[in-house]
């Protein structure tokens, strides 16, 4: 009886050590990042972003997407991985596709299928951003500013609004011609998928990944269920093990 | 008997098995519209909205309201529709990594009702739900540009809480400077 005792608890100090060890690096990432991700306001996780091209590299952030891009005057208006950019500047994120540039004013007038921007030419940045409240409804399917009017059409309307765009109206003429997209040029590209690139994953990110082990793909959620088992296998043979010890 | 042996040869193998490999996958989300805006401003002013007006967001103002958002804003100007004691504000802002847009109603310089109209991030929408959003009615700002009620926030969704913290924030503001302009 004493030898069965005697050699259960070597078996369950072995099963003991053994998943211990199984369990203790994934458990130390886990505690780490744990620790990080409860202060992530704190460090402001969510602020900084990685740029390693390594590290995005192995994250996959290649874009999937060509930009869309129409050129206005010199400048170049593109939208590439929802994100709208002027003269590869970012301007504005959760973009579609910019459907008409013009002038108004000293500003520059762009339209998505779903927004209007009115952007400053000298600093690239946004003046006024109207949404769907301010606009007629449906997407927007081209756009010009001819005589000082916005002209706007959608799929089955045309309409204009006055220089200071307080409210469209119906229009009584020909739709507007399709925007011509075009390529856009080598140098800005590379400045806009340098710069999406670095958007696309926050420390914030990185960490949780590394929490939850997605960093491994799917892996990494297996590796962590075996070692929260392993937690469980812990718990239980070191309750047995403290239960047998000699009083 | 149960064979320590043979259980600890088990969970070393499921982990090489594991780390054997699959590639994550990402799943694109797109747009979930709750409410079209041009909805909202009708339902709110019982389809007769007023005339679109417009605020500046340019000197102290905008010193106030980088501070309100912790960066300054991205536009310089800002439109919204007011009746009598009510305004209703349109505001986006960045949650995670994607812009939050969301409708504001103020009624005497207090929130009345927060409506999440369009989200964008694959996770952290339950903002949308009434649970969190009807814990604003009734705040207002106090003296140092804090909402006078506390917002519990919900886990996994913490930037899309804070940023509909400091959207709240900038609603009332915006109404405030909105009836002394």
């Amino acid at each position: 009886m004493k030898q069965v005792k005697k050699s259960n608890i070597v078996r369950f100090s072995r099963f003991h050590r053994v998943i211990g060890l199984l369990a203790c690096l994934p458990m130390l990432s886990l505690a780490f990042t744990g620790i990080l991700l409860n202060h992530s306001e704190l460090l402001k996780l969510d602020s900084i972003h990685i740029t390693n091209p390594q590290i995005l590299n192995w994250y996959g952030m290649e874009p999937k997407s060509e930009p869309v891009a129409i050129e206005f005057a010199g400048n170049w208006i593109a939208t590439f991985e929802n994100l709208l950019y002027v003269n590869g500047k970012l301007i504005d994120q959760g973009a579609s596709s910019p459907t008409g540039v013009g002038m108004l004013d000293s500003a520059l007038v762009v339209t998505t299928q779903d927004s209007l921007l009115l952007i400053d030419q000298n600093s690239n940045t946004i003046i006024e951003k109207l949404g769907r409240e301010n606009l007629p409804r449906g997407k927007i399917r081209a756009m010009a500013v001819r005589d000082g009017r916005v002209l706007l059409d959608t799929i089955t309307t045309q309409y204009s609004a006055p220089p200071n765009i307080s409210q469209f109206i119906e229009d009584n003429r020909s739709p507007l011609p399709l925007p011509q997209t075009s390529a856009v040029p080598k140098d800005l590209y590379q400045t806009m998928v340098a710069n999406w690139r670095s958007q696309g994953l926050s420390l914030w990110r990185f960490v949780l990944d590394f929490h939850n082990a997605s960093v491994l793909g799917s892996s990494g959620t297996v590796i962590m269920d075996v070692a929260a088992l392993c937690m469980f296998g812990l718990v239980f043979s070191g309750i047995y093990l403290w239960s047998q010890r000699p009083r | 008997m149960m064979n320590f042996q043979r259980v600890s040869r088990v969970i070393v193998s499921l982990c090489l098995h594991a780390l054997s490999g699959f590639t994550a996958c990402s799943i694109a989300i797109a747009d979930t519209i709750y409410q079209d805006p041009s909805d909202f401003i009708d339902e709110v002013f019982l389809g007769a909205p007023p005339a679109v007006s417009i605020l500046n967001i340019i000197g102290k103002r905008r010193e106030t309201v980088s501070k309100i958002l912790d960066h300054p804003p991205s536009i310089l100007r800002t439109r919204y529709w007011m009746k009598d004691t009510r305004s209703v504000w349109i505001l986006e802002e960045i949650g995670k990594s994607k812009p939050i847009t969301a409708g504001f109603i103020v009624e005497n310089g207090q929130i009345q009702d927060v409506r999440i109209l369009i989200y964008r991030e694959s996770h952290g929408g339950e903002v949308r739900h009434d649970f969190f959003t009807n814990q604003f009615s009734g705040a207002t700002l106090d003296s140092d540009l804090d909402l006078t009620q506390s917002i519990d926030g919900i886990s996994g969704a913490t930037l899309s809480v804070n940023a509909m913290r400091r959207l709240a924030t900038l609603a009332l503001y915006f109404d405030k400077e909105a009836r002394t302009q």
